[in-house]
């Protein structure tokens, strides 16, 4: 859903103008062609938007007549209703999703930013060696078979959730976002610490951590997004029904409408039944309801995402 | 039970024939190369005895079986252990049954496929996981003719010699196909009562025009209904001209080996012009050059009649729902023909340890049909009930709900649903006995060398057939537009390179 992430953005970005106002003040005009560009920019991502969110409210009759319209011949709840039929499924997936999201994003968090702090550490001796095996890994990667062999070969992480959570507990994208963050924190602060008889463990936890709040923010968030997004490495590892992830049933059931609908010949041989295919407005209700908590919970972190997308600006 | 068992030997008996008259050609050669058998085998072959025998003699196997659902079923639990239960009892083999689903099964499976993953058995198909690709891939292992006779001579008497032809790649078999309808018989539906009130001789339709006398006495009398309904994708029933299309390219039935431009055949043009004429006379949904789904309209019961490439025999019944719950005729307009085994079956690992215990769990699934039944439906009280000898109806949110046969084996040794007639299998054999092999049986156009005017001459198809097929728009202008632009983005080249492959196909299997 990079639409969540594009809304947010765009959601955010007003501000900014509006922050600079008083340099433009005097010339009205300036103000209005930016709020006009970027209204217009925030049109693009909503309308779009809009138009899932009404489809997915309307009769599955009136969108076979007329296709998608943002005012609905029909309004209907019938969508709904049909998903919720058998929750279930759907509840589950919510319940794995949430898990994977809260659990990744924690351990993910904390992975990074001790990566990160050691590698911002001049006094760390293998810093360079150690910055160029993160970077590496940036531009060089093994390949899909290679890890699906690893995962499944040697790690034995088939039908489970780790194989959904590991592989996305550090980016070196992150690592190196943190590790520019820290290594603007005053090195004379932690080695008169370290004179007061502190360990590097209270340091960290004591100090770097709370010190570096904005950076954590918005990794954390970045971060959070990509578990919840999360549906190709589920769709590799996770066999069982029960373990599969919200964005991995909408998938799924996206490209079975693909596949059935690009081969009605065969399917048809075969007596697949493509009446129960979900429908049209199923398909948006189902994308509302995967899409919906983060847009709920993104306005909670948005004050942080703002301000930590600025303060690094501002401490260069 | 009577029934699949006379089913049964019936086509015991016919395989046997079959076989025996193989056997004149195929047999020294086995006899010969036995010795020598693939490295499969080899393995097991001490213990392996011909299914049927005691359970006891063979020992314990696990398989392991990767298998395409449209929607995982929730009691998947319950049916595998059933499942797992009586092949234990049977051929002393655990079975772990992995369904994927149809959204992933692709993805997931070419993943597997890659990394060497083990498994031993994986169902496969010419459209979804494609059968040709993992043959060239090396992903199959080659099933010999001694197997089958070995392990499954059920499953090799099921099929014809064509049929087993069908699967088979540069003369070698690498997968079971699923007995199921593997022909399609072009025609049109139309709703009972209409056929009944204008006592209407559907015997005698062969083509569109036969059907006029019948749509104009309806257009007159029954007001409210539209006599034909027609979607924009739909495009003409080559039968009802003499032709036909296979495998990319239109060819006359009667000079199977030459490609043709549909476009500039006297018979396209009488087409478009008779279907102008009906929608003028309003015949026709008025709005069929742009409707994709007829699925609404049908719905309301106002439409008379429709097309339909594939009238598969006792599913009369299934489209009553579909016309607004009024009944329904089917008025085929030509034989039957085979359209190729390959849309579902089964094939297994080039690696596996435990082929020939593979070939006896599939032969298994066609000689047993509770196990066949098992796995299709479920579990008789939970998951459907009986409604007949061997009818079932299958039982709302039981938890396991997809009918899907088609992917384990003979559709034939399964139950029936409520409403299908008693007779639909003998009817499904009957038909894939009977139909013809089209010439080009086989074939398949690869449109590699002229990909760009083949997506050129896509492109113009979509702006023009919709309203030439339906009779929208006016054939004497725009027919001779749409064939120039054609010509102009490279028809003849595409007709030339059909023309080539055609040719070098035929060489290749001696049709010339």
């Amino acid at each position: 859903m990079s639409t969540i992430q594009a809304t947010a953005t765009a959601g955010a970005a007003p501000e900014l103008p509006a922050a600079r106002s008083k340099a433009l003040d005097s010339r009205p005009i300036y103000r209005w062609m930016i709020n006009a560009l970027f209204i217009v920019v925030s049109a693009c991502i909503f309308v779009p938007f809009l138009l899932v969110v009404v489809s997915s409210f309307s009769s599955e009759d009136s969108i076979l007549r007329h296709g998608y319209q943002f005012i609905p011949e029909r309004w209907s709840l019938g969508a709904y209703r049909l998903v919720f039929q058998s929750p279930k499924i759907l509840l589950r997936a919510y319940g794995v999703t949430i898990v994977v999201t809260v659990v990744g994003t924690a351990a993910g968090l904390l992975l990074t930013a001790m990566t990160g702090w050691v590698l911002s550490r001049s006094d760390y001796r293998f810093n360079r060696q150690a910055t160029f095996y993160v970077f590496f890994t940036m531009l060089f990667g093994g390949g899909l078979v290679p890890f699906y062999i690893l995962m499944t070969q040697y790690l034995h992480l088939k039908d489970s959730l780790l194989a959904v959570i590991i592989p996305g507990l550090l980016s070196p994208f992150h690592i190196m976002v943190m590790k520019g963050f820290m290594s603007k924190i005053p090195f004379e602060m932690i080695e008169s610490a370290k004179v007061d008889g502190s360990s590097e463990m209270r340091i960290f936890f004591t100090m770097v951590l709370p010190l570096s709040t904005p950076a954590l923010t918005t990794l954390g968030l970045t971060i959070a997004f990509n578990y919840w997004n999360e549906w190709f490495n589920a769709m590799l590892f996770i066999d069982k029904p029960n373990l599969a992830t919200l964005q991995l049933l909408l998938v799924r059931m996206l490209s079975t409408i693909e596949y059935l609908t690009a081969n009605t010949e065969f399917v048809k041989q075969l007596g697949i039944d493509v009446g129960q295919l979900p429908k049209y407005s199923v398909r948006m209700a189902m994308a509302i309801l995967a899409a919906g908590p983060m847009l709920c919970v993104f306005p909670f972190f948005q004050r942080y995402f703002v301000s930590g997308l600025t303060l690094g600006s501002l401490k260069g | 039970m009577k029934r699949w068992r006379t089913g049964l030997t019936a086509a015991l008996s016919l395989g046997l024939a079959l076989a025996g008259c193989g056997n004149n050609n195929g047999g020294n050669e086995a006899a010969s190369s036995a010795p020598a058998s693939p490295s499969a085998t080899a393995s097991e072959t001490a213990s392996a005895a011909p299914s049927g025998t005691d359970a006891a003699a063979l020992e314990p196997v696990k398989l392991k079986w990767y298998y395409v659902q449209f929607g995982i079923p929730q009691d998947q639990q319950a049916v595998a252990e059933a499942f797992n239960e009586m092949t234990k009892k049977l051929i002393n083999t655990t079975v772990e049954l992995v369904p994927i689903d149809g959204g992933d099964y692709e993805n997931k499976l070419n993943t597997i496929v890659a990394a060497n993953d083990e498994y031993d058995l994986v169902w496969t198909s010419s459209w979804l996981f494609k059968y040709g690709d993992n043959v060239n891939k090396g992903a199959f292992m080659e099933i010999t003719d001694e197997m089958l006779d070995k392990y499954a001579p059920t499953i090799k008497a099921s099929f014809s010699q064509v049929a087993w032809n069908d699967v088979k790649v540069k003369g070698k078999l690498y997968a079971i196909p699923n007995f199921q309808t593997f022909t399609k018989t072009p025609g049109f539906v139309i709703q009972k009562r209409f056929v009944d009130k204008y006592n209407f001789d559907t015997s005698k339709v062969k083509t569109y025009a036969d059907l006029e006398p019948l749509l104009a006495q309806i257009k007159q009398n029954d007001p409210g209904i539209i006599p034909f309904a027609m979607n924009k994708d739909q495009t003409r029933l080559s039968e009802a001209y003499g032709m036909q299309w296979l495998g990319g390219v239109d060819y006359r039935l009667s000079d199977p080996l030459t490609a043709i431009d549909l476009l500039q055949t006297d018979e396209y043009k009488t087409h478009v012009k008779l279907m102008k004429s009906w929608h003028d006379k309003g015949y026709t949904n008025a709005d069929a050059a742009t409707v994709s789904d007829l699925k609404p309209l049908l719905a309301s019961g106002n439409v008379a009649a429709v097309q339909d490439f594939t009238l598969a025999p006792g599913s009369e019944a299934g489209r009553k729902a579909d016309f607004g719950g009024n009944e329904v005729v089917y008025v085929p307009i030509a034989e039957p023909t085979f359209t190729g085994v390959t849309p579902t079956m089964n094939a297994i690992n080039y690696n596996s340890k435990h082929a020939d215990r593979a070939l006896m769990l599939l032969e298994l699934l066609n000689t047993n049909a509770d196990l066949f039944n098992l796995l299709t439906f479920g579990i008789e009280g939970k998951h459907y009930t009986k409604v007949g000898d061997n009818t079932i109806k299958i039982i709302d949110n039981g938890g396991y709900s997809n009918n899907a046969g088609w992917i384990f084996g003979n559709v034939t040794n399964g139950y029936l649903l409520e409403g299908q007639p008693a007779d639909t299998w003998e009817r499904v054999k009957k038909l894939n006995e009977e139909a013809t092999v089209p010439a080009l049986s086989g074939f398949n156009f690869n449109s590699e060398n002229v990909k760009a005017e083949m997506a050129n001459m896509d492109a113009l198809f979509k702006e023009y057939s919709p309203g030439l097929e339906t009779g929208t728009i006016e054939p004497d202008k725009y027919l001779p537009m749409f064939i120039e632009k054609m010509k102009k983005v490279g028809a003849e080249t595409v007709l030339k390179e059909k023309q080539r492959q055609i040719d070098e196909w035929a060489k290749a299997n001696g049709k010339k």
